[in-house]
C-alpha cells in the first residue's frame, strides 16, 4: 500500500464519500455528538472569557518561546529528565534508539500522541525489532487494523461497533456479537499483559510548563498514566510549541481542552510529570526523556499571521464541527493532522507544495474558527495559504483566477456575502473545475444539487 | 544534539526578532462559583466548606464516581471492612493510614481485586482527586476497584488554588488527577468503563479534623 500524502486528498475523499458510506455516517454521527457535548459544555461557562485568555497565554507564550523553552529546559533538568532537542524526525528517532540501545529495549507501550504520528514513530521502532503497542482503545483498534487515526481525539472514530466485533473475534477471538463491555475486557487483558511487560513508555505532552517543567497528559482511559508509570524508562516527545508560562495556567487549559474536545470538565486522568521515580516512591520509570522537537514549527512560527495555528491544542473540535470533515474523516487528508487544523498546519510543516490541495478543502464557512478554544482564525489562515498556492502558481489558472476573486471578497464581509450569493450562481461545471473538491464529487456523483439558500445561513440556522 | 538546539533556538529568534511580544493576560479568569483567587495577590475567601463538599460530590458523581462522606475513624473502619468482604484481595497505597488498613489477603496491586489509596488532596471545582506518586502509581491504576481516601479538609475549591499552592511545595516525580472511573468511546462510539484505570472509583471523604497521628 502506498503511504498516505494530502496529493491523493480529491480521489481519497471521493473514494470514501462513494465507496465507504459507512464510515462517513459513523464520522457524521460522531462528529455531531461530540460537537454537541462542546457546546453544551461552552454554554456551562463564560467560555467566550475563557478562549480570550487561552489565545492570549498562547500568543505571550509563542512570542516569547526561546526564553520559556530555555525556562523549561533548565527545570527538567533540575528535575532529573534528560532532554534532548530534535530538529526533524529523524533526529528525534536517534534520540529513541540511543536509549533502546541503552536499555536493552524489547517491547514498548505508547500512548495516543499525535507528533508521534507526525513522524512516523512506530514503523520506526519495529524497525528497530521493538515490539510496539498503541494502548489508548481507539489506537489500539486501528493499529490491528493498519490504519493510521482517523481524527485527533476519537482515533477510530470512523469505525462502527460492528467493525469492532468483527476485528476483535479475528484478533482476541471474542464471539462475534460480543457486546462492548465484553469487547473491552478483552482489549483490557490483551493491553495489561503489554503494559506489565514493557521496558519503554513512549506519550507525547499536551502541556508543558515552563516554570516547573511540568509535562501535562490529558486523557479518559488511564493508559497515559500506566505507560508514563510502568515501564522503567519513559520518553515523551513534545512539540516546542506547547509550552506555558506557569502552573497555574494548568487550571484553564486542562477544564478549556477537556470542554473542547469532549465536553467534559476535565480529562479523566491528568498526569502532571516532574521527572523520574524518587527515593520515597515505590514505583515509577528510572529514567524520563523529554524530546522536544521542531519539526517545521520554528520554520512556521517565522510566517507571517500562519504562525497563529501554532496556538492549537490538538482538541480536534475544528474536525467535529467541519461540514467537509464529517463527510470524510480524516484518512483522505493524508497526513496525521486533518480538518481545518490539518489544511492550515500542513502547509505550514510540510511545505505548501507538499499540502496542497489541503487548503482547499474547506467551505470557509467559518464554524472551526467560532468553536476552537484559542482562537485561531483558521478560515483567514486557509485564505492566506490558498493565495500563496495561487502565487506559486500550485494551482491551475482557472482555479488562481476564481480564487483571486474569493480571495479578495473574502477579506471584506460585505462583499464575500455577496459573492457567496453569486457563487451559487455560477454553474457548478464551471464551480467544479474551480474547487477542487467539487470535481472529484462530480467526477463520480454526477452534478450536485445547488441549494437555494446560502450554506453559511443554512449553517446559522442548525442544518444537520 | 547540541547542534540541533542551537539552531532551534536561532531560528525562533530570527522569527521572532521583529515580532514585538505579546502580553501575560494574568491569571485563568475562571467562573465557578467557587472560584477563589481572581488574582495572584489578592485571592478571595474560600466558600464555606459544606459548598466545596457538595461541588466536588456532584462533580465526582457526574463522572460516574461515587461518594461517601465519613464523620468518624470507626465508621470509615467499619465501611471498609464490610466492603472489602467482597473483595478477594486488597492492595494498599503507602501513605494510606494504618487505620484504614484492613487485615484482609494483601496483594501486589497487579492482581489485587480491590485497591486502597490516599489522595494527597482534591479538587471540587474538576471533582479531581490528586494522586501522589508516593503512595505509589501500580497501587493506584491497576486494581479494577478503587477505593481512595481524601481528607475533607484537603479538598481544594479551585484548580487554580491546588495549582497555586502545589507550586510552593517540593513536587512528586508524578501527580494523577482523577476524575472519575476510567472510560473510553472508542468501540463504536459507546461508552465501557474500566478499560485500563479503575473501572469503579469510590472517594471515601474523611470529614473529621486531621490528626496529625493518624495519616
Ligand atoms: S485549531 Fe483550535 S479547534 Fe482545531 S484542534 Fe486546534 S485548538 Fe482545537
Amino acid at each position: 500500500m502506498a503511504d498516505p500524502t494530502p496529493r491523493n486528498y480529491l480521489t481519497e475523499s471521493a473514494s470514501i464519500i462513494r465507496n465507504h458510506p459507512e464510515m462517513s455516517q459513523s464520522v457524521q454521527e460522531s462528529s455531531r455528538s461530540f460537537d454537541q457535548r462542546r457546546a453544551d459544555a461552552y454554554d456551562q461557562v463564560d467560555s467566550q472569557a475563557w478562549r480570550t485568555w487561552a489565545k492570549a497565554v498562547k500568543t505571550h507564550t509563542l512570542s516569547n518561546l526561546d526564553r520559556y523553552l530555555e525556562e523549561a529546559e533548565a527545570h527538567l533538568i533540575q528535575n532529573g529528565v534528560h532532554v534532548h532537542w530534535a530538529e526533524d524526525g529523524q533526529e528525534a528517532f536517534t534520540v529513541l534508539e540511543s536509549v533502546v540501545a541503552a536499555h536493552g529495549v524489547k517491547r514498548a507501550v505508547k500512548a495516543k500522541s499525535m507528533l508521534t504520528e507526525e513522524l512516523g514513530l512506530n514503523r520506526f521502532l519495529e524497525g528497530l525489532g521493538v515490539g510496539i503497542r498503541e494502548t489508548d482503545l481507539g489506537e489500539y483498534i486501528i493499529q490491528l487494523l493498519g490504519e493510521g487515526p482517523s481524527h485527533i481525539v476519537a482515533p477510530a472514530i470512523h469505525r462502527s461497533l460492528t467493525d469492532c466485533q468483527a476485528l476483535f473475534h479475528r484478533e482476541l477471538g471474542t464471539p462475534l456479537d460480543a457486546d462492548p463491555d465484553q469487547l473491552a475486557a478483552a482489549a483490557r487483558a490483551a493491553l495489561r499483559e503489554e503494559f506489565l511487560s514493557a521496558d519503554l513508555g513512549v506519550s507525547g505532552g499536551n502541556f508543558l510548563v515552563a516554570e516547573t517543567g511540568t509535562l501535562a497528559l490529558v486523557e479518559n482511559e488511564g493508559n497515559i498514566r500506566l505507560s508514563t508509570s510502568l515501564p522503567r524508562v519513559h520518553v515523551a516527545f513534545v512539540g516546542i510549541e506547547k509550552l506555558i508560562p506557569r502552573l497555574e495556567d494548568l487550571s484553564g487549559f486542562l477544564q478549556l481542552v477537556a470542554r473542547a474536545a469532549t465536553g467534559q470538565p476535565i480529562g479523566t486522568f491528568v498526569s502532571l510529570i516532574q521527572g523520574p521515580r524518587k527515593a520515597d516512591e515505590p514505583d515509577g520509570p528510572e529514567e524520563v526523556h523529554v524530546v522536544l522537537v521542531d519539526n517545521g514549527r520554528s520554520r512556521l512560527l517565522a510566517e507571517e499571521a500562519a504562525w497563529e495555528a501554532l496556538r492549537c491544542i490538538r482538541c480536534g473540535a475544528c474536525l467535529n464541527v467541519c461540514p467537509v470533515f464529517r463527510q470524510t474523516g480524516g484518512h483522505a487528508y493524508g497526513w496525521a493532522y486533518s480538518g481545518p487544523i490539518g489544511a492550515i498546519l500542513a502547509p505550514g510543516l510540510l511545505g505548501l507544495e507538499a499540502a496542497m490541495p489541503l487548503p482547499y478543502a474547506s467551505t470557509l464557512c467559518g464554524a472551526c474558527a467560532d468553536v476552537c478554544p484559542v482562537e485561531i482564525p483558521i478560515p483567514d489562515l486557509i485564505l492566506l495559504w490558498r493565495e500563496r498556492a495561487v502565487r506559486d502558481g500550485l494551482v491551475p489558472r482557472a482555479e488562481r483566477f476564481a480564487m483571486r476573486v474569493f480571495g479578495q471578497a473574502a477579506k471584506r464581509p460585505g462583499l464575500f456575502s455577496a459573492s457567496g450569493g453569486l457563487l451559487r450562481k455560477v454553474p457548478l461545471d464551471f464551480g467544479s473545475k474551480a474547487l477542487p473538491v467539487l470535481s472529484a464529487w462530480t467526477e463520480t456523483r454526477g452534478s450536485l444539487p445547488r441549494s437555494p439558500r446560502l450554506f453559511r445561513d443554512l449553517w446559522k440556522d442548525g442544518i444537520k | 544534539m547540541s547542534g540541533s538546539r542551537e539552531r532551534i533556538f536561532r531560528r525562533i529568534k530570527l522569527a521572532l526578532k521583529d515580532r514585538p511580544p505579546a502580553d501575560y493576560p494574568g491569571s485563568f479568569p475562571g467562573e465557578s462559583p467557587l472560584e477563589c483567587g481572581k488574582s495572584r495577590q489578592e485571592p478571595n475567601e474560600d466558600p464555606p466548606r459544606t459548598e466545596i463538599m457538595d461541588r466536588f460530590r456532584g462533580m465526582m458523581e457526574a463522572a460516574g464516581a461515587e461518594v461517601l462522606v465519613f464523620e468518624g475513624i470507626e465508621e470509615a473502619g467499619a465501611w471498609l471492612d464490610d466492603f472489602t468482604q467482597g473483595f478477594g484481595s486488597v492492595a494498599y497505597g503507602r501513605t494510606v493510614p494504618e487505620v484504614l488498613r484492613i487485615a484482609s489477603e494483601k496483594r501486589e496491586p497487579s492482581n489485587a481485586e480491590l485497591g486502597v489509596s490516599m489522595a494527597r488532596c482534591a479538587v471540587a471545582e474538576t471533582g479531581s482527586l490528586v494522586m501522589d506518586a508516593r503512595d505509589g502509581r501500580r497501587n493506584q491504576l491497576l486494581p479494577p476497584t478503587q477505593v481512595v481516601w481524601v481528607w475533607s479538609e484537603a479538598i481544594h475549591a479551585s484548580a487554580l488554588k491546588f495549582l497555586r499552592e502545589l507550586d510552593t511545595e517540593p513536587m512528586p516525580s508524578a501527580l494523577g488527577l482523577h476524575s472519575g472511573p476510567s472510560k473510553s468511546a472508542d468501540i463504536g462510539q459507546i461508552m465501557v468503563r474500566g478499560i485500563h484505570g479503575p473501572g469503579r472509583l469510590i472517594a471515601g471523604i474523611l470529614d473529621w479534623p486531621q490528626d496529625p497521628g493518624s495519616g
